[in-house]
């Protein structure tokens, strides 16, 4: 490793952000570079020197009572599509079960009438049936008479 | 990585969470008990001011709690909420002219500040303990407000680099190199108190 990718990763190595590899490179540096060693060292002692003489500030019990009197009027904000479901639920579910309904009695009516008419259908078919059989089978006496050479005047003619 | 200075397990936080979504303030007032000191002192670390870190801390709370049915995951909560005490520091703290009063100001004008309490008796270590505050509480000023958020999150807050990208809204490669930056700026302004010269 290079002095220069050391330094670089100094302060990561002080704050333990380096991978388990970085950190074994780096390290291995610093026992062979007095240099980079002597960095490191001025640096940490740096960042302990502000950390030991930066007054940190209590909590005052008035913040909370602050906070809690203002959001004690309020529930959490729910995101935006939460309240358009709920909202929207019951109108949605109304109508839901009405179109439901209504493709049932659409889909029942339909039914009946189909069998209305297949029954009519069909009775209308045994009626025409019937009519055909009667001509067929005697009803017609002029029924199975081929019309002889002179039942047209006109067609000895034309011969 | 190091141990997060709130003393909060996730399974605790993650129902109190819950709760808080519900309506729940008792469970709330834990999340803030456990939170609270830490959103303070970074904000106070950015702004220089008690009164108005205090007041934006109140703020971050109040929204806190308002926005907390929108938070998916409860283990991105201190992020999320570092994120929402970074916003108003910087929606509006820039709208005032900056302060520019140290604490050590502050103390002269008789503004009463809350503060740990101090052990030290020796006349000559207050001297020099003051000394150094002011030392330090400058060189955080001095910082550029971009290395000066992720320096009190690194080197103040101990959080972790990843957590502090989600934060400051960059990439962890920008977020360290910055981190890194910060340091050595800071060294600069404290060198002369430093044993190891750089």
């Amino acid at each position: 490793m290079k002095c220069k990718d050391c330094l670089d990763n100094l302060t990561a190595y002080t704050d333990r952000e380096l991978s388990f590899e970085e950190e074994a490179r780096v390290a291995s540096h610093l026992k062979s570079c007095r240099s980079c060693a002597q960095e490191l060292k001025s640096l940490e002692e740096a960042t302990a020197m502000v950390q030991s003489n930066t007054r940190e500030l209590e909590i005052r019990p008035q913040l909370w009572l602050a906070v809690s009197n203002r959001i004690s009027t309020e529930s959490p904000r729910l995101p935006v599509f939460y309240w358009f479901v709920k909202a929207a639920s019951i109108p949605a579910l109304v109508v839901a079960l009405t179109l439901l309904i209504g493709y049932l009695t659409y889909d029942h009516i339909r039914k009946r009438d189909l069998d209305d008419y297949i029954s009519q259908y069909m009775k209308y078919r045994e009626t025409v049936f019937k009519m055909q059989n009667v001509n067929a089978f005697g009803s017609n006496p002029f029924m199975g008479i081929k019309p002889g050479p002179d039942a047209n005047p006109f067609q000895s003619e034309a011969r | 990585m190091k141990a997060r200075s709130a003393i909060v397990t996730p399974a605790a936080l993650r129902e109190w969470i819950h709760r808080a979504q519900n309506g729940d303030v008792e469970s709330y007032q834990n999340i803030y008990d456990s939170y609270a000191r830490k959103v303070l002192n970074f904000i106070h670390r950015m702004v220089h001011s008690p009164e108005e870190a205090e007041d934006l801390t109140q703020e971050t709370f109040v929204v806190v709690y308002q926005k907390l049915g929108t938070l998916k995951e409860s283990d991105k909560f201190e992020p999320w909420l570092f994120r929402i005490a970074r916003n108003f520091v910087y929606q509006r703290h820039r709208k005032r002219p900056p302060q520019g009063v140290s604490i050590n100001m502050l103390k002269e004008e008789g503004r009463p500040i809350p503060e740990i309490v101090d052990v030290r008796k020796n006349p000559d270590e207050e001297f020099l303990a003051e000394e150094l505050e002011k030392v330090a509480a400058d060189a955080i000023r001095s910082l550029p407000e971009k290395y000066r958020e992720v320096f009190i999150l690194s080197a103040l807050q101990h959080m972790p680099y990843q957590e502090i990208a989600e934060i400051v809204g960059r990439s962890l490669a920008s977020v360290k190199t910055d981190i890194h930056r910060a340091r050595l700026q800071v060294r600069e302004s404290v060198k002369k108190y430093l044993k190891v010269q750089p």
